[in-house]
């Protein structure tokens, strides 16, 4: 386990996880399970139909009634998660600083996963860097946390966001949280985000907007997108404005989008401390 | 290697081209601090830049292969031209081409007198061009007109021709100076003139001129029983202005003698012997009647079924040819006494015949007709203070006219300008690559 992420992890202990709705059916877990069963918790009676496992049968109701009924049961089941981080050249900013977007990222990534591990669940990364694509299936067993921490602490950001093909890769059953800039190839994310959550997916954005680019630093600059050379602008006080102005209906436009599809939107500063986002992020999902 | 261009402007703003260039290579324009920011997009767009002079120029590379890509296509759109260092001085001698039968003395004497007068020029000049120009004697101006055009034809064959120095082998008398004045001015250095006999060279300055139209004919006497037509010769003269006169005449006054001379054409200033048989005294009978198809004077050729009766005498420096026939025998002598002459004319002419009225005969008609030893006034003089140099310089040649723009050797131009394509090529990719370094190191 990384030094920097035992506060995170302390921080976090006792902190669950639900989902927002019935899960599909699974292995039996923690959340809420689409899928009724005689297991479990008691919850009804039904009149015994032909075909149904004879096991199922209340035999003290049937002697005391005469009538043939069936004990039914919620199923409890398992709830694979996904935690899809874009490591573009973008998200490694501000390059100096002690927390830049890129480590908020995995900071909230490690944190979730530790949250959604200690509550049974399965949990895999898919983490698109500067030298590849790193893919961790959704696992339970114990260290798959630690695991996760350390591939993300060997990656740095870098090339440009291939977010909306690795979106493809996640299957349907799943809960996927995507820890963005929402810089890249948004437009192509969200197209592939509708057709996931048509599926039953469950989505997640946690949109990390790093405090330096809330508003614009003073002076003078040439201001060069990381990924692409050709956008550049110049700085100046003149512009200051403008850029909020522009940043902020660009933060609100994606925000709906999201929740347009039914997903969960969450907005991460680089300032705030990663045990608190990633508090915020349960809760949002929690509450919403 | 010498180098020269035929339109040598073009290349004077290719250089001009090149040199704006340059200076805009000690500009650069700066640009603010590069700040990487991934929010760059959300910017209002606007310029910032600042132009700055440096010490050093920007993109040396880039530079260099720019200024060669403009002087080369320069070069090539202005003609350039390669020539090996060899002779640079040419000489040029014009002689009429009615003195081809002296040409050997002749010759001689006008490179002798080309080189004498330049030693270090005739040291690095090739052998001298000789031109034999029609009417030299007649006008010398003929002879500058030539020589600018051969000088034109030399410099451009030789872009290291540097100089060009003109010898024109004058008469001492000519019939006209105006073409002479007319063009001396389009030859900018002093022209050697070479004297055409010692003689004439004593007399040039006092020569008298001849007036048309005071010739008598004297002593006219035909052959017998043909005493009462008109004299053939006689008629010649008259058809042109002169007077026809019989008996004595005035002293200064030309006069023709048919047959014999008389005591008043003794007195006279010329005195032309034409006896009727085509035998004129002093002259050697032909031993054989012998035909010809023609004669010469003046440069003019009378071109008749003529029989030569007579055998010239040996010429001296008193006694000068001025008629010649086809087949180059003297036809008629000039004999100089003192300051009078008389010329003998060995052409038998048929009694009734107009072959002398036919403009064909102008020629040989206005050589009888002049002054001794001449031809009608004296011949130009150089003045030695107008031009200092004896050599002209060749561009002045060499920029003249409809020039052909055309590079020498020929494949210059094409590799000259494949030169340039090859350097705008190079300089589209290194300031490619110069771009992309660039990004990259805002990127870093």
């Amino acid at each position: 386990m990384s030094a920097d992420y035992g506060p995170l992890l302390d921080a976090l202990r006792g902190v669950r996880w639900p989902a927002r709705r019935a899960v599909a059916a699974a292995a039996s877990g923690a959340h809420r399970s689409r899928q009724r069963g005689t297991a479990g918790e008691f919850t009804e009676y039904r009149l015994y139909r032909q075909g149904d496992d004879a096991r199922a049968l209340d035999w003290k109701l049937l002697a005391r009634s005469d009538r043939a009924f069936v004990r039914l049961s919620d199923d409890r089941a398992l709830l694979p998660t996904w935690i899809v981080l874009d490591g573009s050249a973008s998200m490694d900013f501000p390059a100096e600083g002690e927390m830049s977007k890129w480590r908020m990222a995995c900071a909230v990534a490690v944190g979730l996963a530790a949250v959604a591990h200690a509550s049974g669940d399965p949990v895999g990364v898919l983490a698109l860097h500067a030298d590849g694509v790193l893919s961790m299936p959704p696992r339970t067993r114990r260290g798959t946390v630690r695991e996760i921490a350390r591939s993300l602490d060997a990656l740095r950001a870098g090339g440009t966001s291939a977010l909306a093909s690795a979106l493809m890769q996640i299957p349907v059953t799943a809960r996927c949280v995507l820890v963005t800039d929402c810089l890249g190839d948004h437009a192509a994310t969200i197209k592939n985000a509708s057709v996931l959550a048509a599926g039953g997916a469950m989505l997640e954005c946690v949109h990390i907007v790093a405090r330096e680019e809330l508003a614009l630093p003073e002076g003078v600059f040439r201001a060069q997108d990381p990924e692409d050379a050709a956008v550049w602008r110049v700085t100046s006080p003149d512009v200051r404005t403008g850029y909020a102005t522009s940043f902020d209906a660009f933060r609100a436009q994606v925000r709906d989008q999201w929740r347009a599809l039914g997903a969960g939107y969450t907005e991460v500063s680089t300032d705030m401390a990663p045990a608190r986002a990633v508090r915020v992020v349960v809760a949002g999902l929690a509450l919403s | 290697m010498l180098i020269g261009f035929a339109v040598p402007w073009v290349f004077g703003i290719a250089l001009a081209a090149a040199l704006a260039i340059t200076a805009l290579h000690f500009l650069s324009v700066r640009q603010p601090r590069v700040m990487l920011l991934p929010t760059a997009r959300f910017v209002p767009e606007r310029d910032a830049r600042a132009v700055a002079r440096q010490a050093k120029p920007r993109d040396l590379p880039l530079l260099m292969l720019r200024v060669v890509a403009l002087l080369a296509a320069g070069a090539a759109l202005a003609g350039a031209r390669c020539g090996v260092a060899g002779a640079t001085v040419s000489s040029i001698i014009v002689l009429d081409a009615t003195l081809r039968a002296d040409s050997a003395v002749l010759v001689t004497r006008a490179v002798a007198t080309s080189a004498g007068a330049d030693v270090g020029a005739a040291a690095d000049a090739s052998s001298p061009t000789v031109l034999w120009v029609n009417g030299v004697g007649d006008d010398p101006g003929v002879a500058i007109t030539a020589a600018i055009r051969e000088s034109a034809r030399q410099a451009r064959a030789n872009p290291s021709l540097a100089e060009l120095s003109l010898t024109v082998v004058m008469p001492a008398s000519v019939r006209s100076r105006e073409g002479w004045e007319a063009w001396r001015g389009q030859w900018p250095a002093r022209i050697r003139v070479v004297p055409l006999g010692s003689a004439a060279v004593a007399d040039t300055g006092t020569m008298s001129t001849s007036a048309v139209g005071k010739v008598r004919v004297v002593g006219v006497r035909t052959a017998a029983g043909a005493a009462s037509g008109v004299d053939v010769v006689e008629a010649a003269f008259a058809s042109r202005g002169a007077i026809a006169a019989r008996g004595s005449a005035p002293e200064g006054e030309e006069v023709v003698v048919r047959r014999t001379v008389t005591n008043g054409a003794e007195r006279t200033a010329v005195v032309v012997q034409w006896p009727v048989n085509g035998v004129p005294a002093g002259w050697e009978v032909a031993p054989a009647m012998d035909s010809v198809g023609a004669v010469t004077s003046a440069g003019v050729a009378l071109v008749a079924p003529w029989v030569r009766t007579a055998l010239p005498p040996v010429l001296s420096d008193s006694v000068r040819a001025i008629a010649w026939w086809s087949d180059g025998v003297v036809a008629a002598v000039e004999r100089t006494r003192g300051t009078s002459c008389v010329r003998d004319v060995a052409l038998a002419v048929a009694e009734g015949s107009d072959l002398l009225l036919s403009p064909a005969a102008d020629g040989l008609l206005r050589v009888l007709r002049a002054p001794c030893g001449g031809r009608g006034v004296a011949a130009p003089r150089e003045n030695p203070s107008a031009f200092t140099t004896t050599g002209a310089s060749a561009d002045r040649f060499r920029n003249a006219g409809t020039m052909s723009r055309a590079t020498r050797p020929e494949w210059l131009a094409a590799s000259l300008l494949a030169l340039a394509l090859v350097a705008l090529l190079a300089e589209h990719f290194v300031r490619r690559d110069s771009m992309g370094t660039a990004a990259g190191a805002t990127t870093s």
